[in-house]
Formats: C-alpha cells, structure tokens, sequence
C-alpha cells in the first residue's frame, strides 16, 4: 500500500529534478544538444509569433492607420524568408544530427542498464518489485530520454510563444492581464482529474496482467502441443473474458469522473479565460470606443491562439510528469547498491572449503541449505547426488557466489567474500541445467566471451571435443557462423542434446580451476553421455571437478560423493564406502542397477 | 510505366478491400462503436467551421458597431455550444472509447487465438510464418482502432475542410486555388516521405531485431545465471552496440534524403500560406471595392493555417489508411490460412491396433529430403508396452507427433484400428490418446485445472472430476507433494498472477503432466522422457507406478534410459530416422546390435 502511494505521488521537486536528471545524462553524451535543442525550439517560437500575431497586428493597424500597402510588404516578406531559414536549419540539425544522437544516447542508457543488471546479485532478479523496475526501465530506454528532451523544449518553446502573445494582448489593453491569469486556478482541479486517472490505470493494469496471460501463452510455440491436445484454451478464453469484463467496469466507473473534471478544467482553463477576454474587447471597442477596431481583432485572434497552445500544452505536461515516474524507476534501479561486494584480497590457490553454511531464499520460510560443511579440493573430482529439491543446484549458486550465505565459504583459506567478484567467478567453468544457445556466432557461445586474436585453434577443438563441431559443418557453417535463427534465417539450429554439447564446449575453451556441471548429460543419449564423461575427465585433470547427476553411473568416477538431501549432507564417501555402508546412496544406486542386472527382474514381478 | 502504373493500382485496391473487411467484421463486433465514431467525426468536421462563421460575423458585427447587446447574444450562445460540443467530446473520449476498445480487443483476440489453436502445429516449426503470425496478430489491435477511429477523424477533416475551403472561397476564390495547389502539392511531398520511411523501415527492422534480442536476453531471468558467471555478457554488449552504429548509418543515409523532402515541402507551404496573406492584404489595402474586409482578412488569414494544415491531415490519413490496409491484409492472411490437418467424419472407437505403414517424414517443405523419419513400419497392439529407444535425434518424439496427429506424415501412412488416421474426427481421435511431452508446460491455473486440461464442472460433476483428479495425482506419485500445498488441488501454480502461487520444480512439474494423461483415461498413453527431471528413487516409483496403473492401457515409452524400457513388450531401436532394430529386450541382446551396444554401455557403471 505504501508503496503504491509513493509511485503515484510525485512532487514537483521531484519532477524537476528527476527530468534535470535526464538532461545531464545526455549531456554527458553530447554537450550540444541540449542547449542546440532549447535554442532551436525556442527561435521557432519566437519566428512563428513574428509571422502569425504580429504580422497580423502590425497589418490590422496598418489599415487602421490608413498606412500604404508597401510600408508593411518589406516586414512581411522578411520575416517569411526568416521563417523558412528557421524551418530549414531545425529541419536540417533533426535529420543529420539530432536523430543520430538519440541512438547514441539510447544506446548509453540500454548498456548502464545492462551493466547493472550483470553486477546486481541474482537474487534480485527473484524481487519481483526490483526486477520489476528493470523490466520497466529496459522497456522505455530506447525513446524516453529523447522524450524528455522534446517535451522539455517543446513546453519551453509554449512558454515563450505564450509570453510573447499575452505581452501583445496586455501592450494592447493591460487589463487582459487578469484573464490570463485565470487558467493558474486549474491545477486543483487538474489533480483531482490526475488523481482519477492513476486510480484508474491502477485498477487497470492490475487486471491487464491476466488479460495479457493468454497472449503469452498462445504466441509461444512451447504450448502449442497442450492447446491441440487439452480444453486449456477454452479455459484461456474464460479467463480472458472475465479480465476484459473487468476492465470494461472500471472504465465505465471511473470514466464517468474523469470527464466531469475534464469538462471542468476546459471550463475553466479555456473557456472562461476566452470568453471573458472577448466580452471585455467587444465592450471596449462598441460600447465604449476606447479600443481601435484592429487591436480588438488583434486581441480575438491572438486569444484563440493562446488558448489552443495551453490546450497542447496541457499534454505535454503530464508527459513530464509521466517522464518524472520513469524516471524515478530508472534512477531506482541504477542507483542500487548491490549486496554482493568485491573484496580487495588476492585469489589464492588451493581448496574450497564450505564451514556450515546455511542458506534461504528471499522471501522463502524454510532453509534450502542447512549447515552444510563440504570441501572440493584443488584436484578433487567430487559428485553431488540427491533426489529433486534437494538444494543440489543452490548449493552451486552458493559456490558461485551469485547469492551470500550464512556461514563461510573459503578458497586457499580467504574468505570468498574478501575476493574480487570477477576473478573469483572466472576461475569456474560451469554449465547449468537450464543452459541456453545464445544468438551470437559458435565461437562466441563457446568462449562466452569477447574474442581474442587467434583463438579459432582453440576454439575449433573445444567444439570437437564436445563432438559438436562436425554437426556445425554438415549444416554448412564454421565457428563463425551464427546460432538459432533468432534473426538470421540461416542460422544454425540445435536439438536439446547438440545444445548442451555447445553449452558443454565451453568449458574445454578456457583455463579453468574448477569445472561445474549441473545435470551435464540429461540431453545427451548414453554413448553421447559416456562419452562426454571421458572426454571431461581428461579435460579435468589437474583442476577440481563438481558435478550433479542423477545418473549414478557417473557418480562412480568421482573421487567424493556427497549425497544431498532436504538441504543437508546426509551421505559422504567415496561410491565403494557408501555401498558398503548400505545407506541411502547404496538404495538407490541398487533401484537404477536393478534393470541393467539380471537380478532385478524377480524383484520386479514379485 | 504503364506496366508500374498497373501493379501499383492493384496494391490500392488491396488495401481497400482489406479495409472493407476489416469495417465488415468490427461492424459484427459493435455496430455502436462504428457508427458512433462516424458520427463523431461530422460533429467534430462541423464545429471549426461554425467557428470560422462565428469569427467572421463577430468582427463583421463589431465593425460594423452593432450594439453591445446583441454582440454579447451572439458570443455567448456560441461559447455554450462550445462547452456542449466539448463536453460530448469529453465524454467519449473518457467514457465511450476506452469501452468499445476493450470489446473490440476481446472480441477480435479470442477469435485470433482460437484460429491460432486449429492452425496446424508445422506452422510453429516454420520461421516465416511464425513470424507473420505474431507479426500480423500482434500489433492488429492497434491498427483496428486506428483505422476505426481514424475514419472518424477522416470524415471530421473532411467535413471542416469542404465548410471551411467554402468559407475562404467566399472571401476571395484565388485564394482557394492557391491554397488547394500547394495543398496537393505537398500531399505528393508526403507520399515521397512516407515511401522513403517504409523503405527504412525495411533496412532498420532487422537491425533493431538484434538490438532487441539482446535487451531480451538481459531482462529474462533464465539467462542470468549465464550472465553473471561467464563474460558472455560482453558479446552481447558488443552485438548491441554494432546494431546502434548500424542504425545510425542508416539514420544519416535516409536523413539527407528526409531533409531534401522537408525542404520542398517547406517551400511550397510557407510560400504558398504567405503569398496568400499578401494577396489579402493587397486587396485590402490597395482594392478598395474588393470585398476583402477588415474582419475577412483577419479570419482568412487563420482560416488559411488551419485549412491547409487540414489538406496534410487528410492527405495522411489516406496514407494511414494504406499503411493499415498492409497489416490487416496480413491479418486476413492468417484467417484464411486453413489448417491442413482436418478430421474426417469417423468417430475414433477404442483402440484396437495402430499401424505405422512405411511412413516417411520431413519437417521441411522446402528441403523434402531431409527426412526425419524414413520407411518406418510398427504394430502395435492393445495393451502392449512400447519402448522407443535411440540416439539425439533419432526421431523418436518425431514419430508419437505424427501418432497424435500433430503432422500428417509425408510419404507412408498410419492405420488405427484398420483405418487411415486421417478419416477420424480429429478431436475424438486426440481423445483417445493422452501425452507426456519432453517439453511439458504448466499452466497459470490450480492444480486441478492443470490436471484436467481445462475448467473443471460445476455441482456434482464437479465433485466426481475432483475425485478423479486426486486419483490421478496419486497414480502419477504427486501425492506426497499434494498434501504440502495450501490448497490442495485448488493451489494456483505459477506465480504468473499472484506471488502466493506455488513454484513447482521440474520433477514434480512433470508429475502434474504425468496426472494428466492418468486423468484423461485414454487408450493410448505416450511418455515422451518421463523420467528426465526426475531423481533415481522418484524414476523408480513412478515406472512402478506406471506398470501398476496403465495396466490395461497401451503406452509408449520414449526414454534414454535404457533400464526403464527393458520390460517393454517390444523395444523399437532408431538411428538417424530409420528403424533399425526391433524385439524384446532378451532378443535384441542375444542380436548383439545396436541396442545392445548402448545398454551394456549404460549397464557397465552398475555392475560390479
């Protein structure tokens, strides 16, 4: 609750500064153009007052005056070729300059944000309200700061043409001044009408959420299969229905209030100041005669105008406003000081050792890690076993540290959180369970990393090793060739299995202290399996090795077996240790035995 | 040029006719929302006119020194209509729109997904049409009520234009002509514009399709993990800054062209606008029986900004309309590509025998010869167990598709009970079987939802559904995890909607789909990996489970895992799209081929 009134409400202070904000960001990327913006926006403004009021008043007058036609041509046609040169240059600095910049200014945006995103831990991708922000911040990164600017030039530019026709009307007959000022009282009304609308878009957007549902689902290729084969979709569509009824009785609710005050304000922001104005020029030109018939068609018609600029204006407005809360978010989100912090220690050699660590996701009630003490020696191959949910995969998040835990991880006896983040993660190789094949060339899903000069050698073997580099040839492609077809039609396609072999190819690029491998092999076929386990324990000679596998027939290459469950080490030894101790690891590595032995088919029938 | 003339006209009349077509089906969604759109537009058209006519007789009455009074009768009456035509604007724009938005939205959505659903599956598989699925379906909405709602402001500018070029003619007719020609003038102007803008478009999409890519891959959370422990990062960084500095080579290369455009156009609008106000001003002052007053040459001069600007306005609203016309074209493209999978009018009795009849299969159109499958033959019984074994990409999942009518095959066909598959009802025929895929999907929906594939019924029915989905759940050994839920089998899963909806992991993700094909009591139940996300002791019971259960049931296992298919009736062994091997486990042992090679290879660790 306290949240959403600080979202909604926004001071003008804040306005200000949060769209001063924007302004020096983009100064930073280019001193000019902000101030070459300001200046062009506000020179047309000047010249389009010159060539419409003006001209008109000086014309009106003169014919009052009984003046000659060619005392007024010269001004005229001055001021049009003045007014096409400003047309011109404005156009010009848009198309050959301004357009460029804004890419170079989304462009800086979109990566600060993308840095961000890398350095904040990954816990903050499961904060729905944190990750939110970024989700929103991503959204508008390409177009809002240029926003900011037009809106900002273009209100600076109303202001101007507005003062220049108010000063007209007011050197005209000062008491015009008055009714000028009248629109001034709308802003109570303005934020009655404000506040209407955020209730509304609240309301609405809380539903737009599950009205969106069936849109994710029915353009992802992923359901297809369900949808031909369940009722889902009818229950999709009842769903979407309801939403939509939903929407339909807020809009129709609040609607309803929103117009009373829209009609409000136009009553009194526009008409009354108009009305009043013209009424007064008329009485001063009929009845009284103290106004020349020019300058009260000069007052009628520069009225009209100035009222049609405070009816654009208005938008342009609440598009400030509008920049602020972005804004806001952006700020929020950029601003953030991530939890896990580098440490200024040199990165040692030697064992991880983990000293009972217990760990618990945000927001989560039960501990997934609890008192976990474990080492992974520098040479060591280790296997972690243990049934869905037992905190196997956490614990290697632990390990690289993307989360903080409680008790101490240690590398070479420092305290991981002394290291620096960067150099600690890079010693590891790891391939997770859910890897993905990135739309970058093969070589790059294979260094994960910018390249280097004559690394294709290397490169070239890490995929024959993970025996994937002949399926990128058959396809008619070299490391150089682009993955998915993303946005290339002719780019490569993988399978499950061909894809974990890139994801595991990775690892025989590089250097590595350790290797993880998280559920390496559950896409691969059993010769493909058998021979990945070969292939990475050559690789893996002379680093330290953890794997996770639910295929205990891996598990006996290792040198340690920790058996995981609940979150806690309920089993450790070597494989021959715990079969002799006939514990949890020796039952199950009996059930997956029981069909390839002949043994167990008795037991089985029986 | 004659020939060019000719494609061209035929490009109109397409737009035109996917215009009709679309005003045909919103008519069907909403008379109302049509019909108060037009009506919008003649009141809106109509108003700046009044105003110009008001102005005019204003200055006219104040130059004429008619008394206060009156004047004041006359401005007043004209400032309250003015609050009532506000007013009504006001109104629908607030009330009425967002309304007919949202019933347009629903209707025409509901109608696309439902002709998504029919569309044959092959369509995912190809790019292009994917593409112009989402291509065309997502942005229509937009479209739809641009083009509804822009007929409105079409007539409105239309309307204010006839009045007020009207008006200006009676102040003095060369003025209209003026002003007419620059006006067409630059309607050509635009044309060139917006040419150049759809050609820049076509350069800049697949660029910015890259940029795109990566923003994504950066906001979705699976790829953080990645992102964080390796460098990839800076790939993806350098990726997205290659496509910004191509996009701005493309902004210069067209910017100069835009620039020389801006610069005609300026020329003829300026020129044109301020030459007439010379030509007023002349008349005024130097004719003195011209006819052009005081107060006519004030309005004109505002008449002339607002009706040339209106010339533009209609000018582009054409263009919109062709701009619009493309897309819903593609929209009407997508309706009327009918699904080539099509039931017969065979009703699927229980199963008997399936038949697969040297059956040959490609994913490709375009590549035939890429088979995915090739010459398979198989029988399979009622009540018989299937294994399906063989390398990635073997086209085991390939096969249960082409079963489950998912694709028809492409040489060869398959028999159930006798009959050619594609003589059955399809939906009945899908009935009959239930499936496990490897890529299995849970739904933002309870439990029980989940497990029923849809809504579950009301009253009694309901209570029965509710029994059997319990059962289910119990079969596919997600019990245990059932009794933790809040809810039961009434706790939403997913945190799609609500952060109190339950996360379930992989493993129990699949128990939900396993309870699925239990509930559904088909005849033939197919196991695409069931047991690939699950942990040894859970793969052991639910094979029991499965044993113990499908009894009476003909399943087909696919699995990697070779000890979970070796009590299969019949094992089939596939290698590169053909069958290669086929028997008991006993059999294909005792052939030493293929099979047996990669058992004994999975077997060696265990036995000790």
């Amino acid at each position: 609750m306290k949240k959403q009134k600080s979202e909604n409400k926004i001071s003008f202070r804040r306005i200000y500064r949060n769209n001063i904000y924007m302004l020096g960001i983009i100064h930073k990327i280019d001193p000019w153009v902000v101030p070459l913006r300001f200046l062009l926006r506000i020179a047309g403004a000047v010249m389009g007052f010159l060539t419409s009021a003006y001209i008109l008043q000086r014309a009106l007058n003169a014919v009052d005056d009984g003046k000659s036609f060619f005392d007024i041509l010269w001004l005229v046609i001055v001021l049009v070729i003045a007014e096409i040169a400003i047309d011109l240059i404005q156009n010009a600095f848009y198309h050959l300059y301004f357009n460029r910049r804004q890419i170079d200014i989304s462009r800086k945006i979109n990566i600060d944000l993308f840095e961000k995103a890398k350095k904040v831990e990954l816990a903050c991708y499961e904060n729905p309200e944190y990750y939110d922000k970024f989700v929103k911040a991503s959204a508008e990164a390409d177009t809002r700061a240029f926003d900011v600017l037009e809106s900002l030039t273009r209100l600076a530019s109303a202001i101007v043409t507005l003062g220049l026709s108010i000063g007209l009307v007011v050197s005209i007959q000062p008491i015009f001044l008055i009714f000028s000022l009248i629109p001034l009282f709308i802003s109570p009304i303005k934020s009655k009408y404000h506040k209407a609308s955020v209730e509304r878009d609240n309301e609405i957007r809380s539903v737009d959420r599950k009205k969106g549902y069936p849109n994710r689902v029915f353009y992802v290729s992923d359901y297809a299969k369900e949808l031909r084969l369940t009722n889902m979709a009818s229950f999709l569509f009842r769903y979407f229905k309801d939403a939509s009824d939903l929407c339909c009785q807020i809009h129709k609710s609040k609607g309803k209030v929103l117009a009373v005050w829209e009609i409000f304000s136009v009553l009194v922001g526009q008409i009354l100041p108009t009305l009043l104005t013209t009424v007064c020029a008329v009485y001063l030109t009929v009845e009284t005669g103290s106004m020349g018939y020019g300058d009260c068609l000069a007052v009628l018609t520069v009225t009209t105008q100035i009222s049609n600029i405070l009816l654009n204006s208005a938008n342009d407005l609440s598009g400030i406003q509008g920049h602020a809360l972005y804004i806001n978010n952006l700020r929020e989100f950029i601003e953030y000081q991530p939890k896990i912090t580098d440490g200024d220690k040199e990165l040692p050699n030697g064992d991880i050792v983990l000293d009972n660590i217990s760990f618990k996701y945000d927001g989560a009630e039960d501990y997934t890690i609890k008192n976990i003490s474990m080492t992974f020696g520098k040479n060591q191959k280790v296997a972690i076993v243990g049934s869905n949910g037992a905190g196997k995969t956490t614990l290697v998040k632990l390990l690289l540290r993307l989360y903080d835990c409680e008790g101490s991880i240690k590398y070479g006896g420092v305290n991981i959180k002394e290291l620096n983040v960067d150099e600690y993660r890079d010693m590891f190789s790891s391939v997770m369970q859910d890897y993905h094949v990135f739309a970058l060339t093969a070589a790059e899903n294979v260094t994960l990393a910018r390249r280097e000069d004559g690394d294709e050698k290397e490169i070239t073997e890490a995929l024959k090793r993970a025996g994937i580099y002949d399926k990128i040839c058959a396809e008619g492609g070299d490391i150089n060739s682009v993955m998915t077809r993303e946005f290339d039609d002719k780019g490569i396609m993988l399978s499950g299995g061909e894809a974990q072999k890139l994801a595991i190819s990775h690892v025989y690029s590089k250097q590595n202290r350790f290797v993880i491998l998280d559920e390496p092999s559950s896409a691969l076929d059993p010769i493909a399996e058998y021979k990945m386990y070969e292939t990475m324990l050559s690789a893996c000679d002379g680093c330290g090795m953890i794997f996770i596998s639910h295929r205990l027939s891996s598990a006996t290459l290792a040198d340690m077996i920790y058996l995981i469950e609940n979150g806690e080490v309920a089993e450790e030894g070597t494989h021959k240790e715990l079969m002799e101790r006939g514990g949890k690891y020796a039952d199950m590595f009996r059930k997956q035995a029981e069909s390839y032995n002949d043994v167990g088919r008795g037991e089985e029938t029986a | 040029m004659n020939k060019k003339k000719e494609k061209k006209s035929g490009i109109e009349k397409g737009f035109l006719k996917a215009d009709l077509w679309l005003y045909k089906r919103i008519f069907g969604y909403s008379p109302t929302y049509l019909i108060t759109n037009i009506c919008y537009g003649i009141l809106m058209g109509i108003w700046p006119a009044v105003g110009i006519l008001y102005t005019e007789r204003l200055y006219d009455e104040i130059g004429r020194g008619v008394i206060f009074e009156k004047i004041l009768i006359l401005v007043l009456v004209y400032f309250a209509v003015m609050l009532i035509i506000r007013g009504l604007h006001t109104i629908y724009q607030l009330v009425l729109l967002p309304r007919f938005r949202e019933i347009i939205n629903r209707r025409l959505y509901t109608d696309i997904f439902e002709h998504a659903r029919r569309a044959d599956l092959s369509n995912y598989d190809d790019p292009e049409f994917f593409n112009d699925f989402v291509m065309s379906t997502q942005p229509v909405f937009g479209h739809t009520i641009q083009l509804i709602e822009g007929t409105g402001w079409l007539i409105r500018d239309i309307v204010a234009l006839v009045v007020s070029a009207g008006v200006i003619m009676g102040i003095e007719p060369l003025v209209a002509a003026l002003i007419f020609v620059s006006g067409v003038a630059r309607i050509i102007i635009s044309r060139f514009y917006n040419k150049l803008y759809v050609k820049e478009e076509d350069e800049r999409n697949p660029i910015r399709r890259r940029g795109d890519y990566v923003k994504r891959v950066f906001t979705i959370p699976d790829y953080a993990k990645e992102l964080h422990s390796t460098h990839v990062s800076e790939c993806l960084v350098d990726a997205y800054s290659k496509s910004c500095d191509e996009r701005k080579d493309i902004a210069f290369k067209y910017g100069k062209k835009y620039l020389l455009c801006d610069f005609i156009f300026f020329i003829f609008l300026d020129v044109a606008n301020y030459a007439v106000l010379i030509l007023l001003l002349y008349k005024l002052m130097m004719v003195p029986d011209s006819g052009v007053t005081l107060g006519g040459f004030a309005v004109g001069v505002n008449a002339i900004w607002s009706v040339s600007w209106r010339i533009e306005a209609v000018g582009n609203r054409l263009m919109d309309f062709h701009r619009h016309g493309i897309f819903i074209k593609k929209l009407i493209d997508f309706f009327e590509t009918k699904p080539n999978i099509v039931g017969g009018d065979v009703s699927a009795e229980p199963l008997e025998s399936l038949v697969v009849e040297n059956v040959g299969f490609s994913y490709r159109e375009d590549e035939p010869d890429k088979l995915a499958l090739d010459g398979v033959n198989m029988e399979i019984r009622r009540g018989e167990k299937i294994a399906i074994v063989g390398y990635n990409g073997a086209g085991k999942t390939t096969l249960t598709k082409l079963i489950m009518r998912l694709y028809d095959t492409s040489s060869g066909r398959i028999l159930y009970n006798g009959r050619d598959l594609r003589e059955y009802d399809l939906d009945g025929l899908r009935d009959r079987f239930a499936a496990v895929f490897q890529d299995y999907r849970i739904f933002a929906a309870s439990v029980a939802e989940n497990v029923v594939g849809g809504a579950l019924s009301e009253g009694e029915a309901g209570e029965r559904e509710r029994q059997k989905v319990m059962d289910a759940l119990k079969k596919s050994t997600f019990e245990d995890r059932l009794a933790t839920l809040p809810n039961g089998i009434d706790t939403q899963l997913t945190r799609e909607f609500s952060d109190e909806g339950v996360q379930l992991s992989g493993g129990e993700a699949q128990k939900i789909a396993i309870a699925r094909a239990f509930y559904k009591d088909a005849d033939l139940i197919i196991l695409d990996e069931p047991s690939s996300a699950l942990d040894p002791n859970a793969e052991y019971e639910l094979n029991r489970s499965i044993s113990e259960y499908a009894d009476d049931k003909t399943v087909i296992f696919i699995s990697h895992r070779l000890s979970t298919t070796r009590h299969a009736d019949r094992i089939y062994m596939f290698d590169s799209g053909k069958l290669v091997e086929s028997g008991t486990h006993d059999e294909l042992m005792k052939q030493n081929g293929k099979y047996a090679y990669m058992f004994n290879l999975q077997a060696e660790k265990y036995r000790q």
